[in-house]
């Protein structure tokens, strides 16, 4: 079992290492990285903005966008700070969710940052990454039901107070109150 | 690291509702706003990111259409070598909606720069471009003709405003402290540089944007944040 673990553990390491190194080829002009890179990562990206952006042209452009910031922003990427597939799964959710609200603007800002915080966590190994989505599930699980359940539309399928509001008939500012205390409860779960 | 004026209850609140994709359009704008250009709200995005990020590793994958990676690869192929002007234009276009200022900035050096026989630039001062930028959304371009000792620095991407503060541009040689080249104006700034500042504007020199009081810097070094930086590459 120790054994079974291990070996799933350097997999993962390995992997990551791997990226890593695709996204540094890349912030040397690479372009055969990127493509690598491409190939690694696009089916898991394109699931994320999917889910936020149902219309296929614009995911599809969306993920075009995504992976032509990856070539102009990979120098800022410090896999010390992030794993590689969560700077780009950050990005791309981030870019999505953008679409969705019809911004013009790009959103380098946000995954720049998730990447470059000055209290950023030591750098996680995979083992910890997968403690941790299973810590957020556990916090997930000790609130009501419907109240995870928007945290995760909201969070994953782009969906605003309003929407939510309108699609539970529930008045908007009771929908914020309960969206933002469970907001609060997961945070104090996550950080205790 | 610059010292962060705490966030109102009111803002925290709404780090939280942008980081976890809760807000419409409007309020989306704004929050956004905030996170390119106030530091303590961007950190305040970032740890509720941070705490909801794992949720992401539990989506499908999905394949995608299979014209993008071609798609992308043309926006990254390499330029005609006789341009490389434009193939930095074409970088440089990706990183926002201002294309046209940034286009207009780079057409002078296009016009200025390269010229026949008697007129080029020695080989040692060809243009230099810098794209200035930080964690913010705003990306500055800035464009220099030596021969000219002419500056011009184009949004290509807005940088937004902090209420109550001036964007002031320095050139920090490599190696040496931070000279003031003036307070940005809201269009597209055009200078033309004194001979001792236009000597320091050399390869690897950085040009930076920090925020200061309305009027400039009142000590005549950098006294606020650096918002944006980049560095002077031949173009």
């Amino acid at each position: 079992m120790t054994r079974r673990m291990e070996t799933i553990g350097d997999a993962a390491s390995a992997a990551r290492a791997e990226l890593s190194g695709l996204v540094a080829r890349i912030a040397s002009g690479d372009r055969g990285a990127l493509a690598d890179l491409y190939r690694r990562t696009s089916a898991k990206l394109y699931g994320i903005i999917a889910r936020i952006v149902p219309a296929e042209p614009d995911a599809a452009e969306v993920l075009q966008d995504v992976y032509l910031s990856v070539w102009n922003n990979a120098g800022r990427f410090d896999p010390g700070r992030a794993s590689p597939i969560s700077w780009l799964a950050v990005m791309a959710r981030n870019r999505a969710i953008d679409r969705r609200r019809k911004r013009s603007l790009p959103t380098e800002p946000i995954e720049a940052a998730f990447a470059l915080a000055d209290d950023a966590p030591s750098p996680l190994a995979e083992t910890e990454a997968a403690q941790d989505r299973h810590r957020l599930a556990d916090c997930l699980g000790e609130l009501e039901p419907a109240h995870a359940g928007y945290i995760r539309a909201a969070f994953l399928d782009g969906d605003s107070y309003s929407e939510l509001a309108t699609r539970d008939s529930v008045p908007l500012g009771t929908m914020k109150s309960w969206i933002r205390r469970a907001l609060i409860r997961i945070r104090e779960c996550l950080e205790r | 690291m610059s010292s962060h004026p705490p966030l109102t209850p009111a803002e925290a609140a709404l780090a939280a509702d942008f980081a976890a994709g809760l807000l419409d359009d409007e309020d989306h704008d704004r929050a956004a706003r905030l996170a390119a250009g106030q530091p303590a709200f961007r950190a305040e995005v970032e740890r509720w990111t941070r705490l909801l990020a794992p949720m992401l590793d539990e989506v499908g994958e999905r394949t995608p259409p299979p014209h993008v990676l071609p798609a992308i690869e043309r926006r990254i192929a390499p330029a005609n070598e006789n341009h490389p002007l434009e193939a930095r234009l074409r970088r440089w276009q990706w990183f926002g909606s201002a294309s046209a200022a940034l286009a207009a900035a780079l057409a002078f050096v296009v016009v200025t720069g390269p010229r026949p026989d008697t007129t080029l630039p020695p080989p040692d001062r060809p243009p230099m471009v810098a794209s200035i930028g930080g964690d913010g959304p705003g990306r500055m371009v800035a464009v220099w003709s030596a021969p000219e000792r002419k500056l011009v620095v184009a949004a290509a991407a807005p940088m937004g405003d902090t209420p109550g503060k001036a964007h002031e541009l320095w050139l920090i040689p490599k190696g040496g402290t931070p000279k003031s080249m003036g307070v940005m104006p809201a269009g597209t700034m055009h200078a033309v540089l004194p001979e001792p500042m236009a000597e320091a504007m050399r390869e690897g020199a950085t040009l930076a944007i920090s925020l200061e009081p309305m009027g400039g810097s009142p000590t005549g070094a950098p006294t606020g944040p650096v918002i944006a930086s980049g560095t002077l590459r031949a173009a």
